[in-house]
């Protein structure tokens, strides 16, 4: 299958963890790549700790079977990525890859893939009323 | 570049009259990436209003490089939005052609389909009459009649696969013999000996 283009989905789903999920089924045979602002965590586990009884609660975003989930990952909750860039599985091929290297912040996706010989990016951002995301990449 | 800015503006809502202070950087950002702000097919709000007070926003923004055949091509779908008050946004931009072919011929290593494959070209390489070429066009013919016996002999004894994690074959044309020694004698050797292989 020769791909010639790249169909994006994109929106903000203000932690909704139930649009998310529609989002991601319904898109899954004719869309490429979503990208989602806000998106929605659950509590995954707890792990055991010295400080809490009940345990480090662990937070993450859905995953899905059709698509990979690129999301920075950061310890501090209150750093918790505003961002989220889901892949088609299909695509594999092309070697979506994640950048922190570039760009670390939790308001910002950089993804880099390969068509052909050449590096494209698709750059994420949700920029908060503060304008963090806008002020960190100036 | 694209997603929630969170950025008011004349520049790119008319029904919003004033300006934004950060307009500047944010054209500044996307000049030195190269890309300009793409204007919808359908302009219209990306946000709608909570309440019956305000007005809806044009906050989602989406920046591409203006050579890109999907420059000013994207779309909004508010009747997609659903529960949520963001619209989304429908983006198809052009990339450099990509072969996303995940299948392969193959044949196996010192198996009988080998065999078969390398017999067949041989033969039908013997059977090519090649005292005939005495022109161009003749060689030509005889040329491409070669080409057909090797694309022939290799798409009829190949078998299509499809690469997966698991498409590594493990299990050899040895572990085969060895199991099947093992099985007719039962000797502990022979049991080592599939161990060894497998």
């Amino acid at each position: 299958m020769i791909k010639e283009t790249l169909k994006i989905f994109s929106q903000n789903v203000r932690k909704n963890k139930t649009l998310m999920n529609v989002i991601l089924e319904n898109n899954k045979n004719t869309m490429d790549v979503i990208l989602v602002q806000e998106p929605p965590k659950s509590l995954i586990c707890r792990v055991p700790s010295h400080t809490n009884s009940l345990g480090e609660p662990i937070y993450g975003t859905p995953n899905y079977p059709d698509w990979t989930l690129f999301i920075r990952q950061d310890p501090i909750q209150e750093n918790y990525a505003r961002v989220a860039t889901y892949v088609n599985k299909k695509l594999q091929k092309m070697r979506f890859t994640l950048r922190p290297d570039i760009i670390d912040h939790c308001n910002i996706n950089i993804l880099a893939f390969h068509s052909g010989q050449h590096i494209n990016f698709v750059i994420n951002v949700y920029s908060d009323n503060n304008q963090n995301a806008l002020q960190f990449l100036n | 570049m694209l997603g929630d800015f969170n950025i008011r503006d004349n520049n790119w809502d008319p029904n919003y009259p004033h300006y934004s202070i950060h307009t500047e950087d944010l054209f500044t950002l996307a000049k030195s990436l190269g890309l300009d702000l793409s204007p919808p097919l359908n302009p219209g709000p990306t946000r709608f209003a909570d309440n019956l007070h305000d007005t809806n926003f044009v906050i989602d923004l989406v920046f591409i490089n203006p050579n890109n055949p999907g420059f000013g091509q994207h779309t909004l779908h508010p009747k997609l939005r659903r529960p949520s008050d963001y619209v989304p946004l429908f983006i198809e931009v052009g990339i450099n052609e990509t072969n996303l072919d995940n299948t392969f011929w193959s044949i196996g290593k010192d198996n009988k389909e080998e065999e078969n494959f390398i017999k067949a070209l041989t033969n039908n390489i013997l059977a090519l009459d090649t005292m005939i070429i005495m022109f161009k066009e003749i060689l030509e013919i005889t040329v491409q009649h070669l080409a057909n016996i090797f694309s022939n002999a290799w798409y009829s004894h190949t078998k299509k696969k499809h690469i997966t994690k698991h498409s590594k074959e493990w299990w050899t044309h040895d572990c085969t013999e060895s199991l099947n020694r093992y099985r007719t004698i039962g000797a502990i050797e022979h049991g080592r000996e599939f161990k060894s292989n497998t």
